[in-house]
Order: structure tokens, then sequence, then C-alpha cells
């Protein structure tokens, strides 16, 4: 007899996939219910039956079929991570199987649905054959996609650099590829130690130019980091000015906002604006951002007045600096050192400690990556309760809840793990900016030491106020700080400070 | 230069051996290992004005925000809302509110093309509906009393060309949730209108005029006018109408709420020399009077063209 598979496509779009022609009568009729199921959109019912012919079926046709649908009737059902594992079994059992590339693809829709780009880049990676070259596009420059950053990732820039090329500019990942490309030329010209970021700003560039105008959510992050890439990219070759100019342009409010200000401080400063440097890092100070893990800020504050030689105040800072942050690096030690679980250090993140930095916590919480590992989590939670509910009790609930579980496990494992190196990440950095506070504290008592030596007075008294900021033009208004932050004006911020190095000490 | 601080606040005038600690920065993944979270996408909209003291981190040691009180800082922003190089196009509604004997309303419009953030050229003009207020009818009915002639002249319209001149601006924040941009303006004027006068036949009138002349030989407002109820004219008539130059001056506010709108209040003052004709009062053949007839007026703001860079 002869059946035909009905599967719905994006649009609704009735597909046939004919399917094989022999099955013997025995067993027939377990997989016409299962297809019969499937074809009325009742994919649990499909799932269920599909399992049973996969398991219990003697016609190695009708198994291998069912090994496929299953998976597919799970997706369609909204079980994407027993979906995961059944589209891998087939894809892993390698191009003999006749859903080989199906599969594939199932996995490319699994990947998109959980935001997954970890594990199933790697299973499509070790499965790479020559028959995907007849998928297609859209499916083939995913694929290319993904096997481009999985050896990005792993440093294997040769590698990365043909499979992102591959990628289309037809295809949605083509952007994506973009930026992965300038980030390893960014890379690249790191460890040439070059002064030319050209190439790399040559991929910013045309994502900058596609990308100009866009309208939705991820084309205009990829827009932003873009030009975040650009200004990096200017202040990594030293064009200061040409990087403030990119810094400027990430838009205001939104959520690279922040790290532009801030990294414009530095650009600034490298530019001698010195008061605009002082300008970005009072903007990001302000209760606006009073979320934010900030301790760098200090130290481009502290630097900065250093460099003016207002002493007084580089003292004031690490002050404060070490004040905030000397006891935050010792508390992040027994989250380092402790014996936590995975799952504690998820719910760490997830619900906060008293005795964890909410800075921190909130710094990684919104760690993208992160983010997307909670979701895996909690997607899990999802399925595993549905399954529980749907699914009749038998061996194949048993088995799809055993699976989700250690799906579960697994996944929290991961976010465990991430959340950890995380915490060290952070501790790094921060023993860092306390050691860089140590030298600029040890600078500047040096500093006072050879004015004091040259009979200058170290003692600051009262300064004038500065004079008003230059007003370009019409279009610009000035206001005077007088203690309040107005939202509006973050980011337009600047100190009006005089330079008080003593030539004769100093030269 | 103004800034307005929230509304229960006071109104004030404001007419290289560190190199070596400079990072390198680190590029996020496509989809970031560096995701950081909006500052302003929060469910609760972000309060546009916070104070500056200081916050106590972890509840360890305070964050202080500026090293010391004698630190000079300035914003030096670009507005909000540009207008150079625009039509501000501007129906209003408009009330007369300092004239005891005449109540005005009209709709007027205005058309300011702004030659630069801070100076524009104005087209303006108001066609009105005048009445004697309440209290000329008052006066005139019970006590048989009358202002000076001149002074009750109504106008009926008026249009002229002028100047706006904006140099204070300001922002506010209303109910610690909208932040909004206003500049100040002030505006000068000349153009042309028409009055009319009450008249009526107790008065002697202007024969040259083209009254009618009663049995009596006597110019008279109408000739059926002749009736009175209790000696009260009971139907209102007016001398003909009289164009007049007329010159203008205005101030007032306006509130942008976007690039293409914005709220306006002002006032404006017409003004004019009005001459009416009376021989025969006080020994004098002219009842004259300058009038300022001031408007209050308040329209929305429609910005056209111009360039947003």
């Amino acid at each position: 007899m002869t059946f035909k598979i009905r599967t719905r496509l994006g649009a609704g779009l009735l597909v046939a996939v004919a399917g094989a022609t022999a099955s013997t009568p025995a067993f027939a009729q377990d997989i016409d219910r299962a297809i019969q199921a499937y074809n009325s959109d009742n994919y649990t019912d499909a799932a269920f039956l599909f399992y049973d012919v996969k398991e219990n079926s003697d016609d190695p046709d009708s198994r291998v079929k069912a090994e496929y649908y299953l998976a597919h009737s799970l997706f369609k059902a909204g079980y994407y991570l027993p979906a995961y594992q059944f589209y891998g079994e087939v894809f892993t059992s390698g191009q003999g199987h006749p859903y080989f590339l199906k599969a594939a693809e199932g996995l490319l829709s699994v990947a998109e649905e959980i935001g997954d780009d970890t594990l199933i880049p790697e299973i499509i990676n070790k499965g790479y054959s020559e028959a995907f070259a007849s998928m297609p596009a859209e499916a083939l420059n995913a694929i290319n996609y993904m096997i481009g950053m999985i050896s990005q990732r792993r440093a294997n820039y040769v590698e990365a650099q043909q499979f992102l090329d591959a990628v289309t500019e037809s295809s949605p990942f083509y952007l994506k590829a973009q930026y992965l490309l300038a980030i390893m030329a960014v890379r690249t010209a790191t460890e040439k130690g070059a002064d030319d970021y050209s190439e790399a700003i040559k991929y910013f560039s045309n994502m900058e130019t596609k990308l100009t105008g866009a309208t939705g959510e991820k084309e205009k992050k990829l827009y932003r980091l873009a030009i975040l890439g650009k200004a990096r990219a200017y202040y990594s070759q030293g064009d200061f000015a040409r990087s403030v100019e990119f810094y400027e342009k990430v838009p205001r409010f939104s959520d690279d906002w922040y790290d532009a200000m801030f990294e414009s401080g530095w650009a600034y400063f490298q530019n001698a604006s010195f008061g605009k440097a002082l300008g970005m890092v009072h903007s990001i100070q302000s209760p606006y951002f009073d979320d934010r893990y900030r301790a760098e800020s200090f130290v481009l504050k502290a630097t900065t007045y250093f460099q003016m030689c207002h002493f007084d105040r580089v003292r004031n800072t690490l002050d404060s600096f070490f004040a905030i942050y000397e006891p935050m690096g010792d508390s992040l030690k027994p989250w380092m050192e402790g014996d936590q679980t995975d799952a504690e250090m998820v719910d760490l993140i997830v619900k906060g400690d008293k005795t964890f930095p909410e800075e921190i916590r909130l710094q990684i919480a919104n760690n993208l990556r992160y983010k997307k590992f909670l979701a895996q989590v909690q997607e899990v939670d999802r399925e595993i309760g549905n399954a529980k509910s749907s699914f009749p009790e038998g061996s194949f609930k048993a088995q799809l809840v055993n699976l989700l579980e250690d799906q579960r496990a697994s996944r929290v494992a991961l976010t465990g793990k991430l959340v950890r190196d995380q915490i060290r990440r952070e501790a790094v950095f921060l023993d860092d900016f306390l050691n860089q506070a140590r030298i600029i504290k040890f600078e500047t008592a040096d500093a006072e030491r050879k004015m004091l030596e040259q009979g200058k007075d170290i003692t600051k008294g009262p300064r004038a106020q500065g004079p008003r900021p230059v007003v370009p033009n019409a279009k610009y208004q000035y206001w005077a700080f007088q203690g309040e932050y107005w939202i509006d004006e973050l980011g337009y911020y600047q100190h009006s400070i005089k330079d008080e190095c003593v030539a004769e000490v100093f030269q | 230069m103004r800034r307005v601080k929230p509304a229960q606040r006071v109104f004030s005038v404001a007419a290289a051996a560190a190199l070596t600690l400079a990072p390198a920065f680190a590029f996020a993944q496509a989809e970031g290992d560096e995701g950081e979270v909006d500052p302003l996408a929060s469910s609760e909209p972000a309060e546009p004005v916070k104070p500056a003291e200081p916050v106590v981190a972890n509840g360890k040691a305070p964050f202080a925000r500026v090293s010391d009180d004698q630190e000079t800082i300035y914003a030096v922003q670009r507005k909000a809302f540009l207008v150079d190089g625009k039509f501000e196009l501007t129906p209003m509604a408009s009330m007369s509110f300092s004239d005891r004997f005449v109540q005005t309303f009209a709709p007027a419009a205005s058309i300011v093309y702004h030659l630069s953030e801070n100076f524009g050229l104005e087209v303006y003009g108001a066609y009105m509906f005048p009445n004697e207020s309440s209290f000329t009818n008052e006066i005139l009915n019970k006590k048989k009393l009358r202002s000076d002639t001149a002074k009750l002249t109504q106008m009926l319209w008026a249009a002229g060309v002028g100047v706006q001149w904006s140099p204070i601006y300001g922002k506010l924040q209303i109910f610690n949730k909208f932040l909004g941009n206003f500049n100040f303006y002030l505006g000068a004027g000349v153009g042309v209108g028409q009055t009319r006068v009450q008249c009526d036949n107790q008065n002697d009138l202007d024969p040259n005029r083209g009254f009618p002349v009663d049995s009596k030989g006597e110019v008279v407002c109408n000739p059926d006018q002749v009736d009175t109820i209790d000696g009260v004219v009971d139907q209102v008539f007016y001398e003909p109408n009289t164009f007049r130059v007329m010159g203008a001056f205005s101030g007032g506010v306006r509130f942008h709420f976007s690039t293409w709108m914005a709220l306006k209040f002002e006032v404006k003052d017409y003004l004019f020399v009005a001459r009416v004709y009376r021989p025969g009062n006080a020994g004098d053949a002219l009842s004259d009077a300058v009038r300022s007839n001031v408007f209050a007026q308040i329209g929305l703001s429609f910005l056209l063209g111009g360039d947003e860079d």
C-alpha cells in the first residue's frame, strides 16, 4: 500500500512526502495511525505512535521513517529538546539514513527555537557531510555559519573564514557571519600587534551600510555591535578621534549605550580630552546606572585626575574605590572556592544572595550567553511539565521525562559552569582594577614627593569655577550641573578641568 | 538661559604613566558575551531627574559620584527638538482678556518660518467675534452711562507680519515621568485690521459717513431705529467698519512633545489708534483712544520641513 505524510511548512502549505511503499500489513496499521494523527495536527499522539513503531516495528522502512517523524512530531508539538535528541539520533547515524538531511534541517530548526549556538552546532560540525551541498540554500547557509562560528571559537580562523565566506548575502546569517569575520580580523591584527585594523573596519562598515535604518530588534542589535566594533577597531589602531565618532553613533538609551559611553571615556582620555573623559565617567556613575558594575570607571577617573595633577581628587576617587571594591573582591572568593552545586550557582544569579555583590550578579544575569542558557533550562522545565500532563503513562512517557530530566541536568551544569566562569572572570578583572588603582596611588604619592622636593605646595586650596564650555552652535545648549542628574544630559557631561601640573616638576 | 527644575522645585536661572592603564576592549560575539541591560527599557519608566547624593553600594561604602563640591561640570547637549529651517503652523483659539468693554473670541493662526534656532519670521491673523461685555451693557442699560466711545471700538479681524525671537530655553519634568523642552519667545509685528463701533441715536454721528437722516434731519444709525424700550435702544447697530493699521506685540512659550508638534501658549497685544467722530461731546469733535487689545491664545504647532541634522 502507499501512504502519504502531510507536513506543514511555514505558511501552512501542504507538502506531500512520499513514503516507502513496502510495509508489512501487521505494522502498516500502526504507522498509518501515526500518520493519521500527524496529518490531523495531533502531534502529541503522533509522537507517541511513531515511538511505538520505532520501538516495535519489524519493518525497517517504517522504523526509519518513524525515527525521523518521531522527532518531527515532537518538534511540532513543542517538545524541542526531545526533538533535538531524536533528530540527533537520526543525524548521527550518518548519511546512510534516508532522513539524514531532513534531520539536519530539524536540528537547525531546534537550534533556532531554543537559541542554541553550542550543542547543535557541535553535532552538525561532527556530522558535516558533502551531502549538505544538496540542501536548500537557507539550511546550507545556516550550517556554514554554525561551523564557521564553532571554528572561530576554537581559533581555527582559516577554516572559520572558509565557512563564513560561504554564507551568501541573501541569507539571514550573512551579517552575523560578517560580524564573526570582523572579530577574527580584529583578533588576527591584535595577535600580530598590527596598527592596521582596516580589514575589520571593512567588515564592520559593510554591516553598518546594510543595517542602517534596520527596524527589527535583532538587526538593530547587530547594527549597534557593528558600530561599537568599528569604534573599538579605531581605538585599537590608535585613531581615537574616529573611535569617539563611532562611539557617539551608538544610539542613546540602547542596550549598548552604556558600554559606548564608558569606552568613549577612554578614547577621550587618549585623545587628551580630559574634561570629556571625566564627563563620561560622570554619566555612567549617575544614579541611572546604579545597578551597574562600575569598578573600572573609578580607574579612568583617577587616571584622568592624575594626568591633570589633581592629586587630592585622585585620592578621593581611590578612597571611594577601595572602600567599595576591596570588600567586593573578598566577597567573591567563597563563591569561587566553595562547593556549591551547579544548580545553586544558577540560583545565585537568578535569586541573588546577600553575601554576593548585587552589581556582579546583575552583570552576569544580563550576559547574553547566560540568558540563553537559562532560557534553555526554563524551556526544559516547561517541556517536563507538558510531558507529564500530556502523555499516557508508559514507556514512552517515562523515556521522554527521563530524557528531559537528563537534558535539564546537562543544561543546568552548563549554566552553572558558565556562572562560575563569569564569576572568575569578574574576579580577575576586579583584581586587575585594584592593582591598577594601587599603581595610581603609588604614582600619586611619588608625584607629590617630587613636588615637595622641589619646594612646591601640594595642598589644594579652593578651586575657582571653571569656564563655561564652548557651545558649537545654536543647535546645542548647555546646562550647569547643579547636583541633579537629568537623564537627557547623560553622555553630554564634561568637566571644566584645568591642568594643575607644575611644569618644572613634571617635565 | 533657563532651566526649569521639576514642578515642585525651584525655577533656577543660568543665562602618562597613567596612559599605560588604558584598556583594550573586548569584542562581543555576534549575539554577544557582553550583553547589557537597557537602562530605560524597564517596565517602570526611569525617573528623568535624580539627585546626586551618594548611594550605599552593597551596604558597605558610599558611592561617591563627584570627588568634591568644587567640580565644575556642564552638559553641552544637542537640543532635543530643532526648528531651524522649519515652518511652524499653529492654529489657535484666542480670547481677549484686557478689555472691560468688549469681549472677543477668535480663531487665530500663525505661520513662523524659523531662520535659525532662535529667530523666525511670522505671518499671523485672527478673525474675531466681538461683543459688548456684560459690564458695558450693564452700565448702559441700567445707569445710562457709556464709556468713552473710542474705547468701545471692536476688532473684527487682524493680520500682519512680524518677527519672533526665542532667547530663553528650558526643560521641565512633569509628574516625575514626562521630560519636555520649551522655549520662551518674544514677537513684534505690524499689520492691518478692521474695527467697528457701536452706535445709537442718542449720540451724534458723522454726517460724512453715509448714515441716514431721520425726519428731524438728524443723522441716525438706522431710520427704523426710532423705537426704544424705556428709552433704551433694543437693537445694536454699528458704525461702518474701518480699516486700521495695527501693531502687535507677543510673548509666549512652546512646549515640544516631538520633533513635529508643540503646544503653544501666547499672549498677543494688538495696538491701534481708534478715532471716532463724536461732535458735541465735551466740545470735541473726535473721541480718540489708543487701543490695546490683549489676547490669550493657545494652539498646537506643527513643524514642517527642515532638517533634523
